[in-house]
């Protein structure tokens, strides 16, 4: 019975073990297939997508800059590279006989590319406008498909060329489809220029060739939005025009013109010259300082236009009166520093208009010093001066300005900052705060940017934002009136039926130890028509050669561009609109 | 005496109605293994069916891509081209090959009860009947209203210095 049953229990256990062995194996099965399926789900969904799918992006176009007309400023267009497989390619000779003449290529540099067999690819060109690119296709279509390859790229364009460059700034693409922008409204408004790149994403066959079934994910592009500036392209135009033959006529090395709508601080135009072609081009090397945008940020001192800033402040605070006057000794001490007038000559007895008229610094020392630093450096604060005007554009400098308080503060500052010596600010601030003398004594903020649109809808759009209020309605009106008057009589300003007002300037240049012996900035601020100001222009010319003097080298610059705006602009001479208000 | 056991093999013979009901069986089977056979086929051919317009779509998604991209590739060339043309140096260029030459002084004239539409003209740039509605006007209608501004066109033309 015994010997009977061994073999059963024997068998049983080997069952047993079996029966162990089997479920423990399956078990680890069970236990990795759990690992892979579920806990290494998403990697290995990841990597075999990665493997199957394909995923071909769509590129968006850069937003539009348009002029305030509708004028295009900047665009984006397509430019193509095309290559070839040198493997696939079965008559080079014959191949690149039919391409060089579309390519514009020589042939024999082409017969090298396309026989380069162990290259996997080659490029023949990499910027093909659109239609070389449509001929490529045709030539393709008749020979090995896969031998050539069409690939899209994007290029900035500006149509315009130079014009306003540095407001504008530059957008540089690489051949990977990725894009900087740099400087002026390229830069300042580059999220919104940016589109949103689309994608195709399907499966994908060995040779990463898609396959037209199975799950696919089309993202169509979003192009960017449009931009729309205050600049008038026209306005622009021959503002660069007269910047260019005002520089010619007078030798200066460079200048700026900013012309700005005082009520609402629109930018109507502002160009500065040297400038440079954004267009890209092959081998271009442009200087980098070149891009700097000198209105807004550079720093110069203003000389004599900002006596506007000081009479101002001496008129509002009560310091002195519209028909006051003072005694010019022809020299002042201020802190221990002597100031004498432009001529060294003493004046007398002068009236405030009379002070502007001859631009005297002893007068503007005067009145400096009679508001007492702290009254005077609130003014030139509250004119925006030390601070950055809040323009929508990058690299804006808010200049330099020593007050009471700062250790390198002198106490004969005072007297020179008065007629703009030893304080430095930016065209866009200097322009700023002359309007506000145009603007019923409020700051205006200015912008180059009025609104920002997508397929015809607009996204947002930006209205003026008055700023502080510098000084009273009736002072600005006061000191309009005078700076009007003090101008009657420059034969070189004179535009008839009009009635201008404006300071010019002559600015010495600091350099080490002190100033240039010769080099001097020459600018004039003015503003038209005085009584309903319609545009405000800036004009400053670097180290002109002809003269010194800013009432002879930016004045006519200005007179020639007031001419012109007020044809264009339709506005009538004073006494027409007078009549007929 | 202990004989050992005969073992005899025991046939089984169906009988008829057993027989009948065997082979109805497997008709049975056949009929449900054809039937699947069919339903399968369906479904398969269903479904190729259905892979194929899929796949017919999906060419034509990719075609019609394609053709998406080279319209917005020919409308950014069109684009770019228009800029160009409108470019201010070139409108300029254009305009004084025209003979056009800048406004330098402009002469405001003042103009006492200045209508606000105009009066004298003499032709209704857009005819209509009294009730508001337009009316097509009739070809000679039409040949006499030309006819009299090229005449007045050309007499403003004559008069010009």
């Amino acid at each position: 019975m015994a010997e009977s049953e061994w073999p059963a229990r024997g068998s049983k256990t080997r069952l047993m073990i079996l029966w162990l062995g089997t479920a423990v194996a399956v078990l680890i099965l069970t236990g990795r297939l759990f690992y892979w399926q579920v806990m290494r789900h998403n990697d290995l969904r990841e990597i075999g997508q990665r493997w199957q799918l394909v995923d071909i992006p769509i590129p968006a176009l850069r937003g539009t800059i348009k002029d305030r007309h509708g004028f295009v400023l900047a665009l984006d267009e397509y430019e193509f590279e095309v290559f070839a497989t040198p493997r696939d390619v079965r008559d080079p000779d014959g191949l690149a006989a039919e391409l060089a003449p579309v390519l514009d290529t020589d042939q024999g540099t082409l017969v090298t590319l396309l026989s380069q067999t162990s290259e996997p690819s080659v490029s023949l060109v990499w910027d093909a406008p659109l239609q070389v690119a449509r001929e490529v296709e045709t030539i393709r279509d008749q020979w090995n498909a896969g031998a050539i390859g069409i690939s899209p790229a994007r290029k900035r364009v500006y149509p315009e060329k130079e014009m306003a460059c540095h407001l504008l700034g530059f957008v540089t693409y690489d051949h990977e489809g990725d894009y900087d922008a740099f400087y002026g409204v390229e830069e300042f408004y580059s999220e919104e220029l940016r589109g949103l790149e689309g994608s195709w994403g399907g499966a994908s066959d060995a040779l990463n060739l898609s396959i037209s079934i199975g799950s696919r994910n089309v993202l169509l592009p979003q192009d960017g939005r449009e931009v729309i500036l205050t600049v008038d392209r026209t306005i622009q135009g021959l503002v660069e025009d007269e910047l260019r033959r005002g520089l010619s006529e007078y030798g200066a090395e460079k200048g700026t013109i900013i012309v700005m709508a005082p009520q609402t601080g629109a930018i109507l135009a502002m160009a500065s010259y040297p400038c440079y072609d954004p267009n890209p081009h092959l081998g271009q090397e442009i200087p980098k300082e070149l891009f700097i945008n000198p209105a807004v940020s550079d720093a110069y001192e203003p000389g004599s236009v900002f006596k506007v800033v000081t009479m101002a402040a001496a008129l509002d605070s009560g310091t002195v009166g519209r028909y006051g006057t003072y005694y010019d000794q022809g020299q002042i001490f201020v802190g221990g520093h002597l100031i004498v007038n432009w001529d060294r000559n003493a004046w007398g007895t002068i009236s405030m208009t009379d002070l502007l008229k001859y631009s005297l610094n002893v007068g503007a020392a005067t009145l400096s010093t009679s508001l007492g630093a702290e009254g005077f450096y609130d003014y030139v604060e509250r004119f925006g001066f030390g601070q950055m005007t809040g323009i929508d554009l990058p690299y804006e400098s808010k200049g330099i300005m020593r007050v009471p308080g700062d250790g390198d503060w002198r106490e004969g500052d005072l007297g020179t900052n008065s007629f703009g010596q030893g304080i430095a600010v930016t065209p866009i601030q200097m322009i700023t705060a002359v309007a506000a003398v145009a603007n019923d004594g409020v700051l205006p903020r200015p912008y180059v940017v009025q609104r920002i649109e997508q397929n015809g809808q607009i996204i947002k759009e930006f209205h003026p934002q008055p700023g502080r209020t510098a000084i009273s309605p009736l002072v600005a009106k006061e000191l309009t009136e005078m700076l009007v008057d003090s101008l009657a009589g420059k034969q070189n300003l004179s535009i008839p039926g009009y009635a201008i007002a404006g300071k010019t300037g002559t600015a010495q240049i600091p350099v080490a130890g002190g100033y240039h012996p010769v080099d001097t900035i020459g600018c004039f601020v003015g503003y038209a028509p005085a009584d309903d100001p319609q545009f405000i222009i800036l004009v400053k010319m670097d180290r002109p050669r002809e003269s010194p003097w800013g009432s002879v080298v930016a004045v006519p610059v200005f007179r020639r561009i007031a001419e012109k705006l007020f044809v264009y602009l339709g506005i009538p001479p004073d006494d027409v609109r007078m009549a007929s208000t | 005496m202990k004989t050992d056991p005969v073992y005899l093999p025991r046939v089984h013979i169906r009988s008829p109605a057993e027989l009948r009901s065997s082979m109805r069986f497997t008709g049975k089977t056949m009929g449900l293994f054809l039937l699947v056979l069919l339903l399968g086929s369906l479904i398969g051919s269903f479904y190729l069916n259905q892979a194929s317009h899929t796949a017919a779509a999906g060419l034509e998604v990719l075609r019609l891509t394609g053709e998406r991209e080279r319209w917005r590739q020919d409308s950014a060339e069109l684009r770019k081209r228009i800029s160009q043309l409108e470019s201010l140096s070139n409108v300029r260029r254009k305009a004084e090959a025209l003979g056009f030459v800048e406004a330098d002084t402009v002469e405001y004239l003042g103009v006492d009860n200045l209508p606000s539409e105009p009066s004298d003209a003499g032709i209704s740039a857009s005819p209509s009947t009294e009730d508001g509605h337009l009316e097509e006007p009739a070809s000679e209608e039409l040949a006499t209203w030309w006819g009299e501004l090229m005449a007045r066109f050309e007499s403003w033309m004559s008069t010009r210095p």
